[in-house]
């Protein structure tokens, strides 16, 4: 038997009913879409179409033109694929960790958050996946494929290669697991459809549901093993990105702290990723009732969490480089604050430790404008934390030959660039056709249910 | 309404209580249960929270399921990881044992992609899930979206129908209505009206 | 989803008597038995007394260690820049104050993590703990006696203990023989005063923390209303602010500053992560003492199963910190580092480094895997005890290979002084319990705590 206190706040407001639940959360489905989605999407497929130029310039002249003749080498291109990971796992935190934690306040997000994470690890993989070169070769590096060259196989020695099981089997994962919580929702809207392409389509998708409760009292058993699953492999697959850095013996690169630390970040920026786009979301689909300021005012307070938890760990590095007692070490974190890359330092840290702190306050938690703004402002600023990372330490590497200052080609700031065309289309496709916010289970909470 | 591909066992005929209050719902369910009814399926839009109680449904047995499959993958990884990387062409890096510490990754991932694919996989065999699949019990188009419809044998040596059907008018349901038994496709939907 | 059905709360006073009484009596008497025989059975050394020649043994005979790590030139590189320290024989005593230390910082950590406990179950807005707080909260009463213990041990014994201790009070300069230069570059930190000032100002802000936090949940029993709760809310929220940064600094004093020489970035989590899967053990076990013996009324198969959930979840994340620090240690395989782990590979340590992995990942993981276990008190309660000796285990082997390496065995004094310090924090704990009510009655959540269903 649930019971709930009194005193906590309503999750969802507006006295909403079971039906117009269904209603409200179906209407963009059922409904031409509105002007400014449409402006919005024919601006993300333009930035789509820069993607798709600049990965074909890409694969036609060759790895080249991202100026890998500098000794920083990938360091835009690894910064850009560590950036988009990161942003992924707030989606499989909100929908398993804090399943496990029984967090109720996930019930409205974790469906575009974890949109969010798919999208997000798509637009990561373009990076690694071209910077093969001519990828359908570079298959048989990843993959222990049979292949010509003797019976070479993948190093599984390799991080690079850890992360490619990672990624791969975290975005799979998170797809299936995604897809299990449409299920129930699709269903609805093909019970609701009246178009023959929308009864076709999510019949298809529906896989048959009919809402039995044998098949929910399964349902439940699944989405907590998979919650369970996924809790350590969200950790793993940053832990794993982290590994690609701290294996080596770069100053900077090797500490031990990076595993825990990259996971930190990783939800840091992917909250702040996800606070971007619900701001927006709820103001644009009219969701205030489902993403009501006290959710905003929860995931403040992870950021805030967790951006003191990356604060923690900038400390603890900077004060073990110090104390460690070696020099390369020292140098290296001394030139990451007072080097030619100062700017970048002080800007992940004013972004990322120094402004999430503002959320002590009540106000900061709970007016939307300032919110989005801030949370553009921890989007920047985790950038550049993998910036500082990896470009401060390899531009001033144990070679004094080896050092240089660092700037990305133009093909592959278009990429970059690019990626946010792919993951604003995939999104703005999503709110398009499926439910962008979860209403079975939105409706299990409901207060007033007739 | 009733959809016309139903497959409830065909030779029971199956008495429907449609609700729109959930509270109400559980508890008329756990009402009916207590009595020594079976119930043959609830329909509801969203999971209730101790309606497998008050069903008295087992628990699943999926975690067995991914318990094995985790136990495949987890054999799996790391057979891979041996046999390219110990047996057939052993690679010596940095001085490291050819089988070691930097297989752990690999062998973690591998385990936990068999067991969410082995679950879901599982999942949908055992819901009989496929895609394209028709829904085979819509007993009210709204069951996906604001109604829970429960699902009893007429039959029942526990209870007479009409005393089940009051019970499940006077338990808060909106409709009741009966799918009596003529062969596959001449079914009839009675609907039951209350008689006190 | 409100049900309607309030419970009616009745405030439970626990008596503490009979067997838990005569148990941890027995505990102190028996530890302190074996801890007396231990310390006559250590052997003496009569040859020499370490400060004296410490100076001389300084200087380092690199020839083991050479031999020893494959492959790679440790004395002939940098020999000015890395002198790896080489072992002195310590007084045959420090092994008395190691494991006081051991058992001293054991129970603080402990005794930190229970605030951490109710702290976040504060800031979580959590409601299914609401009724066992006072556990904790009894938990936190205890941390002053950890406190002074590894304080006590710091200025009793830090020359014998720390190596970095013992260096300073050499007074060597450069070019001076057995001259050290990463421990002269670390000064700024591993020196004695600063130490001190840590040692002493973070276990007693903890303590007000804890005593702070403890007296609000105690006048929200008589006066009820929201204050105190919004109250605790601001304040553990400020705690766990300090806690984060504070046991980090802690644990670079106490355990990491044992190997002067070496250092690792995670190791402040994963000190943490000890403290926290030993206090929730302990949490497990004392419900379901209470449990048994009649108390705890609202607290049920569904709290007890949860408090199982977090045992096997933080065991794995134990686990994840342990293989993210061996992992990177081993693969870059610088010898600085790697040095750490080889000392805990070699005997004496060779045991306690798979006992560390097998009580604390193996058997926590396989045996809380299933739903059932979770459930059942006599397994909870065998794998709670198995991680709380596995954790004893993963501090001794913290602390020991750095400061007495050798010499360091497991005997009577080992086994002894955890019995003892485990009757003691038994016989500490429950009286703190039995002075307060053992529910916090007025809890705005503590209807949900009694409602408590984990569902599937």
């Amino acid at each position: 038997m649930i019971h709930d206190s009194a005193i906590r706040t309503q999750l969802v407001t507006g006295e909403k009913t079971l039906h117009d639940v269904t209603t409200e959360i179906c209407r963009p489905i059922e409904n031409k879409p509105s002007t400014s989605w449409k402006v919005g999407f024919v601006l993300s497929v333009i930035f789509l179409g820069i993607l798709g130029l600049t990965l074909a310039i890409t694969t036609l002249f060759g790895i080249g033109t991202w100026g890998l003749n500098k000794t920083v080498q990938w360091g835009w291109d690894i910064t850009n694929f560590v950036f988009w990971v990161g942003i992924g796992h707030a989606g499989t935190l909100i929908s398993a960790i804090l399943l496990l934690f029984r967090q109720k306040w996930r019930m409205s997000i974790n469906r575009s958050a974890e949109a969010m994470t798919i999208f997000a690890v798509m637009c990561a993989a373009v990076f690694p996946l071209f910077h093969m070169g001519r990828l359908w070769v570079g298959m048989y590096w990843v993959l222990p494929l049979p292949n010509a060259f003797g019976s070479l196989w993948g190093n599984f020695h390799s991080p690079l290669l850890w992360d490619v099981f990672a990624i791969t089997t975290y975005f799979s994962v998170s797809l299936v697991f995604w897809y299990l919580g449409l299920i129930p929702d699709i269903a609805t809207v093909r019970d609701r459809a009246t178009t023959a392409g929308r009864k076709f389509w999510y019949n298809f998708f529906s896989m048959g549901w009919t809402g039995s409760v044998r098949t929910w009292n399964r349902y439940e058993v699944v989405s907590l093993i998979l919650a369970g699953i996924s809790t350590p492999l969200v950790l793993s697959v940053h832990t794993i990105v982290s590994m690609d850095f701290a294996t080596s013996v770069v100053p900077g690169w090797h500490t031990t702290i990076f595993p825990p630390y990259f996971v930190a970040g990783a939800i840091f920026s992917g909250f702040g990723m996800v606070l971007t786009l619900l701001v927006i979301v709820r103001k644009v689909m009219n969701y205030q009732d489902y993403i009501t300021i006290g959710h905003l005012e929860a995931m403040c307070k992870v950021v805030m969490l967790t951006g003191t938890m990356v604060g923690l760990a900038y400390i603890t590095e900077f004060f073990v480089a110090a104390y460690s007692g070696v020099v390369y070490e020292q140098y290296a974190f001394i030139n990451r604050a007072t080097g030619p890359y100062w700017w970048a330092y002080w800007s992940m840290m004013t972004c990322n430790l120094i402004a999430p702190q503002v959320f002590w306050f009540k106000w900061a938690r709970t007016t939307p404008w300032f919110i989005f703004m801030l949370s553009i402002v921890v989007n920047v600023g985790m950038w550049f934390e993998r910036f500082v990372i990896i470009v401060t330490s390899l531009h001033r590497e144990y070679l004094p030959s080896g050092w240089v200052m660092y700037s990305p080609t133009i093909i592959e700031i278009g990429i970059f660039v690019g990626t946010f065309g792919l993951f604003f289309t995939c999104f703005f496709l999503f709110s398009k056709f499926l439910p962008v916010i979860n209403m079975s289970e939105v409706k299990s909470i409901l207060k007033n249910r007739e | 309404m009733i959809d016309k591909n139903l497959y409830l066992d065909r030779n029971k005929t199956v008495i429907f209580g449609i609700f729109e209050n959930p509270d109400s719902f559980l508890e008329t369910v756990g009402k009916v249960h207590s009595k020594g009814v079976d119930i043959i399926d609830c329909y509801t839009p969203f999971p209730i929270h101790g309606i497998e109680k008050a069903m008295g449904l087992k628990r699943s047995l999926l975690p067995i399921g991914a318990f094995i499959s985790g136990s495949l993958g987890f054999i799996g990884a790391g057979s891979l990881q041996y046999y390219t990387m110990t047996y057939d062409w052993p690679i010596i890096i940095g001085n490291k044992p050819s089988f070691g510490v930097s297989f752990v990754p690999v062998w973690f991932e591998g385990t936990i992609l068999f067991t969410a694919f082995g679950l879901a996989l599982l999942f949908f065999i055992r819901n009989k899930m496929l895609h394209g699949k028709m829904p085979s019990e819509r007993v009210d188009m709204r069951q996906t979206d604001d109604r829970m419809v429960v699902a009893i044998a007429s039959d029942n040596p526990a209870i007479n129908k009409s005393e089940l059907t009051d019970m499940l008018f006077n338990g808060g349901a909106v409709e009741v209505k009966e799918r009596t038994n003529h062969g596959y496709e001449d079914f009839t939907d009675v609907n039951l009206t209350r008689n006190n | 989803m409100s049900h309607g059905h309030e419970l009616h709360i009745h405030q439970e006073n626990y008596q503490f008597k009979g067997k838990a009484k005569t148990l941890s009596l027995a505990l102190l008497i028996i530890g302190l038995a074996f801890s007396i025989i231990g310390i006559f059975t250590i052997p003496r050394d009569t040859h020499h007394d370490a400060h004296d020649t410490a100076a001389k043994h300084e200087v380092s005979n690199h020839k083991t260690i050479e031999k020893n790590i494959h492959g790679v030139d440790v004395a002939h590189s940098d020999e000015q820049l890395y002198p790896i320290p080489v072992e002195h024989a310590k007084p045959w005593y420090t092994r008395i104050y190691m494991n006081l230390l051991i058992n001293g910082y054991f129970l603080l950590l402990i005794a930190v993590c229970g605030i951490f406990f109710f702290a976040l179950q504060y800031i979580a807005n959590a409601g299914w703990a609401s009724s066992l707080l006072r556990i904790p909260q009894a938990m936190s009463t205890i941390l002053p006696i950890g406190a002074i213990i590894v304080l006590a041990v710091f200025l009793l014994a830090g020359q014998d203990i720390y190596h970095w201790v013992h260096y300073e009070h050499l007074h060597l300069v450069k070019g001076q023989e057995g001259y050290d230069p990463i421990l002269a570059d670390k000064s700024w930190f591993l020196n004695t005063k600063l130490i001190l000032i840590f040692l002493i100002s973070i276990p007693l802000v903890w303590f007000l923390f804890g005593k702070y936090l403890r007296n609000l949940s105690i006048k929200e029993d008589a006066e009820g209303g929201l204050t105190f709760f919004k109250k605790s809310i601001r304040v553990s929220a400020a705690f766990t602010l300090f806690f984060g940064f504070s046991i980090s600094i802690l644990s670079w004093i106490v355990t990491m500053s044992v190997d002067a020489h070496w250092y690792s970035t995670i190791f402040s989590i994963y000190n943490f992560a000890t403290g926290w899967v030993s206090a929730i053990a302990i949490i497990t076990l004392f419900v379901l003492y209470l449990k048994r013996n009649g108390y705890l009324e609202i607290v049920s198969d569904e709290h007890i199963h949860d408090l199982g959930k977090f045992m096997f979840a933080f065991s794995i994340f134990w686990t994840y910190l342990w293989v993210s620090q061996f992992l990177l240690i081993w693969y870059a395989n610088i010898p600085e580092e790697s040095i750490y782990y080889y000392k805990r590979w070699e005997m004496p340590f060779k045991i306690n480094w798979f006992l560390n992995l097998g009580l604390n990942f193996l058997i926590p993981f396989l045996v809380l895997m299933t739903r059932n276990n979770k459930r059942n008190p006599q397994i909870l309660t065998f794998v709670a005890l198995c991680i709380l000796v596995g954790h004893w285990n993963d501090i001794y082997l913290m602390l020991m290979p750095g400061a007495i390496d050798k010499q360091a065995t497991i005997g009577f004094l080992e086994i002894g002084m955890p019995l003892f310090f485990a009757g003691l924090f038994m016989y500490w704990v429950l009286t703190a319990l039995s002075k307060k009510g053992l529910i916090p009655v007025k809890h705005p959540y503590i209807q949900e705590s009694a409602h408590h269903d984990v569902g599937v």
